[in-house]
Parts: C-alpha cells; structure tokens; sequence
C-alpha cells in the first residue's frame, strides 16, 4: 500500500497537516480529538478521499488530499471529528441492525454532519457533500434523530432497490472493520481506546461549555452534542409528568400508609391477644385540575393539541381521569369544558388578541368542586397574578419559550417544554 | 439498549459495588434479568441473599411493625431482617423500589443507609442492593426522593440481543474479576481521596451540586456521601485491575454525568508536568505520549506563560514547541505558535529550529 511517489506522499502529508491546523483555527475546543486522529496514507484505489476507523485513525488519498485546498480539507476534517464526536459507530451497533446496512446510516449520519458544517458555513470544494434535501424525497427531514432517518432511508430502500449506494466514511461511522485498516495494535499508529476516546470527547464537551460561557460563539449543533453528553437535558415530558406526579401527592396523597389513623385491622387483631400496631391505608378523592389554556394564537394549534393530550396522559397515568377542566383563554375566558369533551378546533374561532393567563387562573377558581392544582400552558408572554390568590393550591407553568421563564411567579413551578 | 460491551462493563460495576458494599440500583424495564444476576453473584461470593419486593409491601415491613410489650413499644423486625441480622455479609436485594408508596421508600431509607430494620441490626457488613423500572415506564411509578437517591449508585440495566441470544441457546454470559489484595485496596484509597480532595479544592462548586431538573434530582448527583462512595469504588477499580470504563460507569453513577466528567478529566491530566516546571527547565521535560495530553500540556504553558511573558520563559515555551516538532505533532506546534508569536516579548526572534518546523506548514496553510 506504500505509495513510491515520495514527494507526493510528502506534499499531501504536509497539506493535511495545514488543514488540521485551519480547522483547529476554526473550531478550537475540538483541538483535543483533531490532533488524536492519527494520519495514515492509503492507497487510492482502497480510499478515494478520506475515511477514519473505530480506532480514531485517519486514512487519506494523497491525490484526493492534493487535489483540494487546505480550507476544504479543514472542513472534510472537522466531518471526521463530527463522526466521532457523534458516536455514529457506537449508535450504529447499538441499533443492532444488518451490518451491510452501515453505508445506510452514514449517508443519514453525513446529512447530519454536514448540516451543522452548513450552518457554521464551511467551505467545500472539489467534494459535493450529501445534504438533506438529496435525501427528502426519501421521505428525510432534517429535524429527525439520524436513527429515525436511518429507519426511513431503510424503508425507502426496500421499496426502491435501484436507489445507488451511499459512500462510506470508515468504521467510525459504524460496521465491520474495513479491509484497509490496520491491525487495532498497530505499533507506528496503535488504535485509540474506548477509554481514551470518553476521555477527549468529555474534554471536547467541557471546552465547548466553558468556550460557550465565555461568549464565544458556538454553532447550535456543536453546542447541542456538548450539553447532551454532560448536561443531558431531561425530556419535558419526564420533566412535567414528575411535577404533576409530585404536585398530586401534595395536594391529596395518594395510596398510601399512614399512622395517624388506627388500621381498620387493628381491632380485630387486638381482640385476638396481640398488641401489634398497623398503619392504616388512606386514598383520598383524585383531586380536580384546571387546564388554562393559552389560545391567543402564539402557539399553533398542532402543537397545541400535543401538549395538551400529552397532560391528558400524564394525569390519567397516574389515576386522574375525571375532574380534569380546560379552559380556554386568550384576554377572556371562553367556554370551560371537561376535558373528555373539549375541541380545539371550536375555540380558536372565538379568540382573538390579547392574552392574559391571570384571567384564566382567577376563573380556574371558580370552578366548583374546587381544582386543587391549575396547570397553565402558554408561551409565557402574558401578565401573571400579581399574588398569590388564597388556598392551598398548586401551580404548574408549562411553558413553550424558555425566556418568559423568568417572568413565571415565585409560587408556580415552572416547566419549559422544547421540541 | 446497551452494546455488549456495555453489559459487560455494567456486570462487573455491579460487581464492584457488591464487593465494596456500596449500595447500588439497578434502572431497567422489567424482564432484564436483574434478579438472575444478582442471584449469580451472590452465589459466586457465597453471601446470604434476601430478595423483596418493595411495591408489594408496608413500611412496617422496613421499619419494624410497632409492638407495645409492658407499655414499652418495640419495632418488631420482620424474618428477612433477622435471617440478615444472623449471617455475616448477606445481601438484601429491593426490587421495584420507586414503585413502593411515599412512606414504605422512607422506610427504606434507613435499611439502605444504616442497615437497620426496626430495631434489627442487620449488621454493616450487609450489601444493599436495589432496582427500579424508570418512572415513565412503571404505570405509578414514583420518582425516587432526592436523599434516597444519593445513596446509591446508580447503573443504567438493559440486556442487548447478543447476550440474550447466548442466553437462549443456554449460555448466560457472566463476568467475573479477582478480588484486590486489602491492603493494596486501602493504598489507593488513601491516594484517591487525595485527588477527590484536590479535585473538590479547585471545584468547590461541585461538592454538592443538586440537580436543577427535579426529575434530575432522583438520580446521581454530588454530595460529600456521594464523593466517598465515587473513592471507594473508583480504588476499588484501580485495586482490581479493571478497566476505565468500569471506573466511568461507577463513578457516573455515583455523582453524576457532569462531576464525572469533570472528575476523569482532572484525574488522567494529575501525571501531566507542571506548566511552571517545565518553562523553568525545558530541557528536562519529556513529551507525554498521547496527543490530547500533549495539547493539553501545551495549552497550560501558553497560559501561564501569557501571565509572564520575560524573554526566558518565551524562549522555554520556544523549545516546548521543538519538543512537539520532534514528537511528530508539527501541525499542533503551528497551531501553538500562532498564540506564541502573538505574546512574544519585544522583538524576540524565535530559535532556528521551531522555524524551520513552522514555516512550511504555515505556508502551506497560507497563513504567512
């Protein structure tokens, strides 16, 4: 495999070794996992532009390498990083799926890829990246994991077999070993361990938060793969079905074990001679639970009806399923509905400009029997009570935009839900 | 889903945890095998086991039921409590425990943490083992409680199909390490409490750091108990022999995803030089073999070296890079020397050597 063109060889390792340090210019908090890449030449007709294995070595074509400029090649490096910083091999063997079918899920993986490139505008060259919309009439959006790409890309396949296969990024991207790779114990370029490879991705992830904190301006996809691998955000479904589980024990407890009212065993036990104490079992009446629903227009409806039936689930998962009112509600309330019976559709047509949520809660009082806990859904532009209203009652502000969380009063719990 | 190796890794965790008798639970959906192994690994290590399911019982069956005899009341412990209580190093092993009501987890909480049942010692030695099906996949399920939580070590269970279809044709996969020598054990552990404590000096932030999303908050998190729990065990994997990934796995479970992070980071950086040395001597230093520590390294020295830029330590900085040249990292270098060059003082001209290393690839890279 040993080119005998030494100059060449020479010339394109010099280039590579340029765009290493253009990208490291670009992107400095991945410098960490750029310089851990460990360049081997290959032979052309094995590789025609680049590839990286599951060991984190880089393999090149000296003539593809000699035929870009180091700015693009800077670019085509910082796609191998992505490879690796995304896990694609690791989420590939994870998916336990037919080994043959890598090259599926690297096409799915480069679209992802090269949309944060994009994004950050990175300059191409000679190599025409693949992109989503190459793979939109496979029935590909961009805002799907690559997972869920990789499934439909699968599909599609099996209903078209003519559709032409996806290039290949190496062993990093997931699959087999490839035949041009080297022997994991290579002694001129050894493979990086597992370990090692946690280790830099943790201190990639750290550097970009902390580049991130010091206002640096961070691409949004690069920022994301950094928060998911050490600040991983919870689902704001877990994140608001733990509130309306909490918030129901509060208010009414549940089934559960208490001392403070003699067993309705104890007296027969007692009678029998013994003198053993048991704590009796209390279940209070679900507790009802008012809706207010912002329908000012700031959310759509579809996204709307989500949440909603989503709240809907959650309190019937956890045995609330009657006693749970909507009120709609944009600067007035509009007609209160129990939930069961509630359409969407009819509400929008009555509202119309202005939004106040505090008009809402003070309805969602009125409601007789009393609601013990009044969940507000809005995006959060909208006034608040100004107090506390009386009563032991508990507050959830679900909101869709994280910058009105500030706004939420002291005595709501707030949730911010993100798509 | 985890990968083979994954399962592999989360076995021999668990294992650590057992031998080490720290408390551990066990996060998977239902029908993952979790009782068989731990059924195995008491076996393996000839230990007493207790299996209960917590959703099923009554906190008297954790706390003791009271009893009044001669107007004095006693907890009465239930036979699980003292067939515990009479062996040596038995293991109870909850299960379905954030399924179990408000007050049968409080109960718990003292079992777990002072192994005490009612009034039953069940003695120190006793390993605490629990598992629970994630709060969204159990129909009424609970979240744990954050002081329950954080006494634990949490390990993420799922069986992947390579383990399962081993299974199936009659062969569960188990994994097994040697035991570490005590005294070998009680060394590193004096050493690693010794980088917990640096490592918490530099970060007195992550001491105790409660998660902000309550849900969060049911898991791992850092707290001084937990910090102890992350030494032991983490000198537990040294003392054995076993790999990183062990290491990350208990060490993730016991304070969390971001500590650990932190933590591993700080931890394989403590053999790096120090940056000051090395600019005060730079012809004794010898270059660490892996490129992230090197960069690592580098980026220390330009750091402090642009504290106090003088004319020596610039032209020590100037051999570091040499240094880098030679170990093969010429990219890196260049990528050094552009900060290097910008902090150089008055007009200093850089040795021959780092020149002749740098211009081509800045040329190269049409940056000159």
């Amino acid at each position: 495999m040993a080119t005998v063109d030494h100059e060449k060889s020479s010339a394109a390792r010099l280039r590579i070794m340029a765009a290493r340090i253009l990208a490291q210019a670009r992107w400095p908090y991945v410098s960490t996992l750029l310089y851990s890449l460990k360049l081997v030449e290959s032979d052309p007709a094995e590789i025609s532009t680049m590839a990286v294995d599951t060991g984190w070595r880089l393999y090149y074509s000296p003539d593809f390498v000699m035929s870009e400029t180091p700015e693009a090649l800077a670019t085509v490096l910082l796609h191998e990083c992505l490879h690796c910083m995304l896990e694609h091999g690791r989420r590939f063997e994870a998916l336990s799926t037919e080994d043959k079918d890598h090259s599926v899920w690297n096409y799915a993986g480069d679209c992802a890829i090269n949309q944060i490139l994009d994004d950050a505008h990175m300059p191409w060259t000679v190599v025409t990246p693949v992109r989503y919309k190459n793979i939109e009439h496979q029935g590909v959006d961009k805002t799907m994991p690559t997972e869920a790409a990789y499934a439909v890309m699968i599909e599609f396949r099996r209903q078209n077999p003519e559709e032409p296969k996806a290039r290949d990024c190496g062993s990093v991207s997931g699959g087999q070993n490839r035949g041009y790779e080297l022997e994991p114990e290579d002694p001129n370029s050894p493979s990086t361990s597992i370990n090692q490879k946690d280790n830099i991705l943790d201190s990639v992830a750290s550097a970009v938060i902390a580049a991130q904190n010091n206002g640096d301006d961070i691409p949004d996809g690069i920022a994301r793969i950094a928060r998911d691998r050490l600040e991983p955000t919870v689902n704001w479904k877990k994140l608001l079905a733990f509130n309306v589980r909490s918030a129901i024990s509060n208010v009414a407890g549940r089934r559960d074990y208490t001392y403070a009212r003699p067993s309705r065993r104890q007296s027969s036990i007692n009678s029998g001679g013994a003198n053993f104490i048991f704590p009796a079992m209390r279940q209070p009446q679900p507790p009802c639970v008012g809706i207010v629903l912002d329908t000012s227009g700031s959310i759509n409806d579809e996204t709307l009806d989500i949440y909603l039936s989503e709240i809907r689930g959650i309190f019937s998962a956890v045995g609330v399923s009657s006693g749970l009112w909507v009120l709609p509600c944009d600067s007035k309330v509009h007609e209160i509905a129990k939930i069961k019976s509630f359409d969407l559709t009819k509400v929008r047509i009555q509202g119309g400009g202005g939004t106040n949520m505090a008009v809402g809660v003070a309805e969602a009082l009125k409601i007789r029997p009393r609601v013990n806990i009044i969940v507000v859904l809005t995006d959060g532009a909208t006034p608040w009570p100004t107090k506390k209203p009386v009563g032991s009652i508990l507050y959830l502000a679900v909101l869709t935009t994280k910058t009105y969380e500030q706004y939420v009063p002291s005595w709501m719990t707030p949730v911010v839900i993100e798509e | 889903m985890l990968s083979l190796h994954e399962y592999e890794e989360t076995y021999l965790a668990l294992g650590v945890c057992v031998e080490a008798n720290v408390p551990v639970i066990l996060w998977g959906p239902p029908g993952q095998g979790k009782t068989s192994v731990i059924r195995a690994l008491a076996a393996k290590s000839k230990r007493h086991l207790e299996i209960i399911l917590a959703s099923i019982r009554e906190p008297q069956d954790f706390a003791g039921l009271p009893s009044i005899v001669n107007g004095k009341m006693t907890l009465v412990a239930p036979d699980w409590a003292q067939r515990l209580a009479e062996t040596d190093s038995g293991i109870l092993f909850t299960d379905e425990v954030n399924t179990a009501p408000p007050s049968v987890q409080a109960a718990l909480l003292r079992v777990c943490l002072d192994k005490v049942a009612g009034d039953c010692d069940l003695g120190s030695d006793t390993g605490v083992i629990a598992a629970a099906n994630p709060p969204e996949q159990a129909a009424d399920g609970w979240d744990l409680a954050p002081p329950l939580a954080n006494r634990f070590c949490h390990l993420d269970w799922s069986l992947p199909v390579e383990v399962v279809r081993m299974g199936l044709s009659g062969q569960w996969p188990t994994y097994d390490f040697s035991k570490p020598d005590p005294g070998k054990l009680q060394q590193d552990l004096a050493s690693e409490r010794a980088v917990v404590s640096g490592f918490i000096t530099s970060r007195p932030d992550l001491v105790t750091a409660l998660p902000d999303s309550s849900a969060e908050q049911g898991r791992a998190f850092p707290t001084p108990r937990s910090w102890e729990s992350a030494a032991l065990l983490s000198a537990f994997v040294t003392a054995a022999n076993l790999s990183e990934g062990v290491r990350r796995l208990l060490l993730k479970g016991s304070i969390g995803v971001a500590a650990s992070a932190e933590y591993i980071t700080y931890r394989n950086n403590l053999d790096l030089p120090n940056p000051e040395q090395v600019l005060a001597n730079p012809d004794d230093f010898t270059l660490p073999t892996r490129a992230d520590q090197i960069y690592v390294l580098g980026a220390g020295i330009l750091n402090v070296l642009s504290r106090d830029a003088t004319v020596p330590r610039w032209h020590a900085a100037g051999t570091v890079l040499e240094k880098i040249v030679e170990g093969g990292h010429p990219d890196m270098a260049v990528s050094f020397a552009r900060q290097w060059l910008k902090i150089r003082p008055g007009n200093e001209i850089p040795n021959s050597a780092v020149l002749r290393a740098l211009v081509p690839l800045l040329t190269e890279a049409k940056l000159i």
